[in-house]
């Protein structure tokens, strides 16, 4: 299938202040995990770029180089809509100039979305900010879409065919 | 160093949601929040499996692992390294978990959504700390080893089972800073708990009754495990009485006596009470805040009801032993009004004048007494010669007999001022007549 523009909703949403964890695996499948701290999502609609701190990330960063597959989840805490994309065409690009700063509105947008369940900002700051010299920059394509907002009907396919509801 | 799962549990009280990365046969990754992780001992932790989904599909064909939890004060992220072991659909663990889940699910806005089908236990490798967090962690209040060992001295020097329960309920409050507790004994054979002394209600609810699976406390009796929720949940509520059929099989349970628990508690913790491997009771913790109550408490509640219970042991086996050798106290004739006490032959129910008192065994006890006295006019009486009273109907010998007695004790305590139990000696008490009681035996 040759990927095509994520739906208007789906790239406005990833772009939020929502929650963003990344997963990949190993030789061994061993499965690695991190946050990432920022999302934008390319002109063409289809090309998704985390941002995530090298020093936070473990075992991800390596575990993409080698097989260039990842899951992430986004969720939005305060309403628990979470979606899942997938993509198989995972790889490092280079953190951008204006990145650093893509990262601190992320984390301005999530404190206000934690907010609402009492969360403050320091904490926030705390958890996902680190040193600017290690951010990296990780670029895929979703091939599969996920729904996984809690309930029976989490894990369900997304269609992300342009005009078909997600 | 690496840190252990002890170190990290309390990230798991569900407060941040863990991130679980699994990676299916083919080498595809997944990942996904769940809903609760609850710490099962130093290697293992459980997770809920609630619907089956790409996440089970893949620990069954793969059970590698990845959580990713933060703690909720410092934000310290931390790695699990797990590995599946097993899924249990019932037993303790499954009734502890499906209980904290309930408070989460309410919490969440998601009650009618989590259904716990069975609960996934995991062996945990490794805890890796992730850079990030380092806020400081406000210094705890007292510390509970200090709580337990201080409540231990003083519990081992009790004598009497009485003082042992409202012991018990002023060490939670001034050793644990517990303001709501309550102490329910169990009554095997009719599958229930009554409620013997409580602290911090309106009425101490001594006397009401709790169905064995009905609420925390009855699933604490009835699996014998601990069971702590940290938000409130209607789920857990002590409304629906003899829902399960459990009550039918002795009777139906004390209702006119209301249970004193919190209409809204948003944290409850209720341990059992066992020694020498059978249960005695139950006791319950409640707090209106969310998360009063974490695993450090739980423990320390743990440890506390397992001293509680070789105590209540040793009391209740001191009582039944002791022989009848104090002398006997005179016989004597009430005095004062006249006090009408009507005993109905079907449940035992008693009631002096128009006011219902107490029914069942206690119920029972209490009539014999009063007939013995009203026939010989003796007023002292000894545990060993209630046991040997067929009509009484003790269920067993391992009946909880000491304890029948301080609760029949404390309704009349409470209800009924004209008559009056008093201990004399160890397995020894008196009748005390304030009145003079016109016993009416009803046949029905």
């Amino acid at each position: 299938m040759t990927p095509t523009a994520l739906p208007e909703d789906v790239v406005a949403f990833i772009q939020s202040g929502v929650s963003i964890t990344v997963a990949s695996r190993d030789e061994r499948l061993v499965p690695s995990i991190a946050k990432a701290v920022g999302c934008r999502v390319g002109a063409d609609g289809r090309t998704i770029t985390l941002l995530m701190f090298g020093e936070a990330a473990g075992a991800v960063a390596q575990d993409i180089s080698r097989c260039g597959l990842a899951a992430v989840v986004f969720t939005r805490p305060s309403t628990n809509r979470t979606m899942q994309l997938k993509g198989r065409d995972v790889r490092h690009v280079p953190v951008q100039a204006a990145d650093v700063a893509l990262v601190r509105r992320y984390l301005v947008l999530f404190a206000e979305e934690l907010g609402l369940l009492g969360w403050d900002r320091r904490f926030v700051d705390a958890v996902f900010w680190h040193d600017p010299a290690s951010l990296m920059a990780i670029r895929f394509t979703a091939d599969s879409a996920f729904q996984q907002t809690p309930g029976p009907a989490a894990g369900a396919a997304l269609d992300l065919r342009p005009g078909v509801a997600a | 160093m690496s840190d252990t799962l002890d170190q990290v549990r309390h990230c798991l009280e569900g407060v941040i949601p863990a991130v679980l990365a699994t990676c299916s046969a083919d080498g595809t990754p997944n990942v996904t929040y769940v809903s609760q992780m609850q710490y099962v001992d130093a290697q293992h932790v459980a997770l809920t499996f609630q619907f089956f989904n790409k996440t089970r599909s893949n620990i069954l064909a793969n059970p590698q692992a990845t959580a990713l939890v933060i703690d909720p004060v410092t934000g310290d992220p931390y790695r699990l390294s797990l590995l599946y072991l097993r899924t249990e659909t019932e037993g303790p663990l499954f009734q502890a978990v499906k209980a904290k889940l309930a408070g989460i699910a309410s919490h969440t806005g998601m009650s009618g959504v989590f259904k716990l089908q069975g609960v996934d236990t995991y062996r945990v490798d490794a805890v890796e700390r992730v850079p990030g967090g380092g806020l400081p962690r406000p210094p705890q209040g007292r510390s509970r080893l200090h709580a337990l060992r201080a409540s231990a001295l003083r519990l081992v020097e009790c004598h009497d089972l009485d003082a042992l329960f409202d012991l018990t309920l002023s060490l939670l409050t001034q050793e644990f800073r517990i303001s709501h507790a309550l102490l329910l004994m169990a009554d095997l054979p009719g599958r229930r708990l009554y409620t013997v002394a409580s602290r911090g209600y309106s009425s101490t609810g001594v006397g009401s009754e709790i169905a064995f699976g009905d609420g925390v406390i009855g699933v604490a009796a009835q699996y014998r495990v601990p069971i702590r929720i940290n938000h409130m949940t209607m789920e857990y509520g002590y409304g629906r009485v003899a829902r399960d059929g459990a009550a039918a099989y002795a009777g139906p349970l004390e209702t006119d006596i209301p249970f004193p628990g919190l209409a809204e508690p948003h944290s409850q913790l209720a341990v059992p009470i066992v020694a020498a491997g059978r249960l005695l009771g139950v006791l319950c913790l409640e707090s209106p805040r969310d998360l009063a109550f974490d695993y450090d408490d739980e423990d320390a509640l743990v440890a506390l009801a397992g001293l509680l219970g070789t105590t209540l042991l040793a009391l209740q086996q001191t009582a039944e032993a002791a022989a009848a050798h104090e002398a006997p106290v005179p016989a004597t004739l009430p005095t004062g009004p006249a006090v009408e006490v009507r005993h109905y032959r079907a449940n035992h129910s008693v009631f002096v004048g128009d006011d219902y008192l107490i029914k069942g065994v206690a119920g029972a006890i209490l009539w014999k007494l009063l007939q013995t006295q009203a026939a010989t006019g003796r007023c002292s009486f000894s545990n060993r010669e209630l046991r040997a009273m067929p009509d009484i109907g003790l269920p067993e010998l391992s009946d909880n007999l000491e304890a029948r007695l301080v609760l029949l004790q404390r309704r009349l305590a409470e209800r009924c001022p004209a008559i009056g139990l008093e201990k004399t000696g160890r397995g020894q008490f008196r009748l005390v007549l304030r009145g003079h009681p016109q016993l009416l035996d009803i046949d029905a």
